[in-house]
């Protein structure tokens, strides 16, 4: 009878210590769900791994194949990004399709994508709806100039090249400085793509050839600086898509291999893989670069305390907002001067850059259009490597009230004049008529 | 036990002693054709003497020069709209005519670090090789852009482990009609891409306001309204107007109420117009007219009573005088 008492309360105890290891285990966005074409690749890329998980991420390795893959229970996703290290998989297994991966991507989630000149159909189609076009099948870069010579190597597919894209969003103040060693397929991104930030190009000497087909003419052919090797995608909701075009740039062999040019002969004790692939991975995974924006504030710069329903034409006004960066867990103030706000009925009619006071504020003092109607603040800002800014806030604007106008005028002075003149001689004149003898 | 461990352990001992044997002959004889063979000299691309010729727009040859690699064949060649440039050039892989697999022109804009037109090579019967770059291809690639840009060739192949590179000269392009606008390639690469979406700013440019007149044609006309006031009174001071006919006594005080209660009308006319409204002028107004009727009302007929009086007076006087 005493046991058969206690053993709801065991029950609820072991529950709750099970469920406390659990939230424990994984931190708030950091769960990572990483998915591996051979088994090989857990120990052939344990650095790259054991480097998300320095930074608090929870990796998840599983098979590509495994029957028991989810992202999602019911609404809840299991996940808050996922890296899909299997370019040859044709298919995912358990509950992953390519449509479950773009609604995944969709609901806000990473993706982090690598790619192979043998890269799968499923692959390359979920690259392209992401944005980045992979060249075609059996595509490899070469480049007969800045490969890898360490070692008497003569391969041109194992390219070497340091065109980074320079951004401090992703790399921080100190981008890699050797180069990044790759062998992979090249992808072209469109100059209309106004989503899509190219992190990698090859060296102005590197091309993508299938050697068993005519070689195409540019720009078709991904040459030079076109052939973009890491694609990074931020969506209009913030989330993030890395493209690489290379499994191998991610492996320990590349990160631990020393560089020589060589064309130049220029010698590196340490490719710059690791710290290339960690930067742009924890970008991906939302790490860097994140921009936590507060409300969007206004007010009449004569009574700063109330946020006013409507304005009145010519009234001078102030629109104010918080932005700050997340990098690593760390909030900081965002400082940027090219952060603009329009204040846009069909038409922006006032569109100016905000100015930063350095603490995360940045406002802006202008004077209401001349024009009455319903006008909105428009904050649309694009910076690669940041969040999206994408905020919008209706104010109307009234005419002038019928006392609001300018009273008094010189031009009336006559009119004034005469009516003065009027009443008095009226007044006179009474006097004058009732007692004058 | 005892003895089938001491087995195991006897068994293990022949394996490895085994393995040993197997694993020394492979060792000696791997190491004598190493030694033996010479180490496999790479093989080194090259390029025989190139024709560079300009061609027009409607396929016309306009000039033609030959020489070899980095010797600046085209020293700043100004290309106009449709012109283009053939560069013809047989490749040599260890001194033979070969066919690498990458033989392209690049043309790289000095204006614009990071941003190069290719053009891939043709191979012709006999060995050679021809690649044509013009302003059309420069245009496909990387839109309108303007200024010198620095011709070389590159040729490449698996079969050797360096490329071969070599300057042809440079091609000066006309400036780009929009004028400082920056290039907008096609393509985007790591150097050449949009950092943001800064649009050009906008200020509201505010209605003018209306050209008025003058002040000094206002005062004129101010002075020309007066003017009849001015000249009322001066022209009652020329008739001899007096006020001997005010009453004396209760109709004087009447009459003073009177004449007030019009001047706080015509104050209260002067107050609206400067601060009040409507709804507190009105009651002051009602009041005020109907104190001024009641006091006129009294004080002109204590005048005229007055008058009436006086009248009276003056007629018995005249009766009596006469």
């Amino acid at each position: 009878m005493q046991a058969c008492s206690k053993l709801p309360l065991l029950l609820v105890l072991l529950a709750a210590a099970l469920l406390c290891s659990n939230v424990a285990d994984a931190a708030e966005n950091k769960r990572v769900l990483a998915l591996i074409g051979t088994s090989s690749i857990k120990d052939s890329h344990s650095q790259f791994f054991s480097s998300l998980k320095e930074a608090g991420f929870s990796v998840d390795i599983k098979s590509a194949k495994d029957k028991d893959l989810k992202l999602k229970d019911f609404d809840t996703f299991l996940y808050d990004s996922l890296i899909i290290f299997a370019p040859k998989a044709a298919k995912f297994g358990g509950d992953i399709s390519s449509a479950a991966i773009l609604d995944f991507v969709d609901s806000g989630k990473n993706l982090l994508l690598a790619a192979s000149s043998d890269a799968s159909d499923a692959v390359r189609s979920l690259a392209l709806e992401c944005g980045v076009e992979l060249d075609d099948k059996a595509t490899t870069v070469y480049d007969h100039f800045s490969h890898q010579a360490a070692g008497g190597a003569a391969d041109p597919t194992l390219i070497a090249t340091a065109a980074l894209v320079d951004s401090k969003a992703i790399f921080g103040s100190s981008p890699p400085k050797a180069p990044i060693l790759f062998k992979g397929v090249a992808a072209t991104v469109p100059s209309s793509a106004e989503l899509v930030t190219v992190a990698l190009s090859g060296e102005a000497s590197s091309y993508s050839h299938d050697p068993k087909k005519a070689m195409p003419e540019p720009p078709s052919l991904p040459v030079g600086g076109t052939a973009a090797l890491v694609s990074l995608v931020q969506a209009r909701n913030n989330a993030r898509v890395m493209v690489a075009g290379s499994l191998d740039m991610f492996s320990n062999e590349l990160f631990d291999a020393s560089v020589k040019v060589a064309a130049s002969g220029a010698k590196f004790a340490k490719s710059g893989n690791k710290d290339f692939a960690t930067a742009v991975a924890l970008w991906t995974l939302g790490d860097r670069g994140v921009l936590k924006v507060g409300a969007l504030s206004h007010h009449l710069v004569s009574d700063p305390a109330v946020e006013p329903s409507l304005y009145r034409v010519n009234d001078e006004v102030e629109v104010a907002l918080d932005v700050h960066l997340v990098e690593g867990g760390k909030v900081t103030p965002y400082q940027a001067d090219d952060l603009q706000v329009s204040f846009v009925m069909l038409d922006p009619y006032v569109r100016q850059p905000m100015t930063n006071d350095g603490a995360g504020r940045f406002s802006l003092r202008f004077t209401v259009p001349d024009v009455y109607g319903v006008f909105k603040y428009v904050i649309d800002y694009k910076h690669a490597g940041y969040s999206y800014i994408n905020l919008q806030r209706v104010v109307p604007v009234r005419p002038f009230k019928h006392d609001e106008y300018e009273r008094f005028l010189a031009a009336a002075w006559p009119y004034y004049a005469s009516v003065a003149s009027t009443m008095a001689a009226f007044f006179m004149l009474g006097w004058v008529y009732l007692y004058s003898k | 036990m005892r003895k089938i461990s001491c087995l195991i352990c006897l068994g293990l001992l022949l394996c490895i002693a085994q393995a040993q044997d197997a694993a020394e002959p492979e060792v000696q004889a791997s190491s004598e054709p190493a030694a033996d063979s010479p180490p496999k000299k790479a093989s080194v691309l090259g390029v025989d003497s190139i024709s560079v010729t300009v061609y027009a727009a409607d396929g016309k040859k306009e000039s033609t020069k030959k020489g070899k690699l980095d010797e600046a064949l085209l020293k700043a060649t100004a290309l106009r709209s449709g012109q283009y440039v053939e560069v013809s050039f047989t490749p040599l892989l260890d001194g033979a005519p070969a066919k690498p697999q990458q033989a392209m022109l690049a043309a790289a804009s000095k204006a614009y670090p990071g941003l190069t037109a290719y053009a891939v090579a043709k191979a012709q019967k006999g060995g050679s090789h021809v690649a044509s770059l013009g302003t059309a291809a420069i245009e496909k690639q990387l839109g309108s852009l303007g200024g010198e840009l620095a011709l070389s060739l590159l040729l490449g192949d698996p079969a050797a482990p360096l490329g071969v590179s070599g300057s042809i000269g440079s091609l000066l392009l006309p400036e780009a009609a929009t004028g400082s606008a920056a290039p907008k390639p096609k393509l985007l690469t790591a150097g050449h891409q949009p950092v943001n979406n800064f649009k050009p700013n906008i200020a509201h440019i505010f209605r003018t306001p209306d050209k008025r007149a003058p002040a000094v044609v206002s005062l004129a006309f101010t002075g020309l309204a007066l003017a009849p006031l001015a000249l009322l009174v001066l022209y009652l001071g020329a008739l001899g107007v007096n006020f001997a006919g005010f009453p004396s006594g209760t109709a004087g005080l009447w009459a003073l109420l009177f004449h007030g209660g019009i001047a706080a009308l015509l104050g209260l006319y002067a107050l609206f117009w400067l601060r009040l409204d409507l709804a507190s002028t009105l009651p002051a107004a009602l009041g005020l007219g109907a104190f001024t009727a009641l006091t006129g009302y009294k004080a002109l007929s204590a005048l005229s009573a007055q008058r009436a009086a006086e009248a009276k007076v003056a007629a018995v006087a005249v009766k009596k005088a006469n």
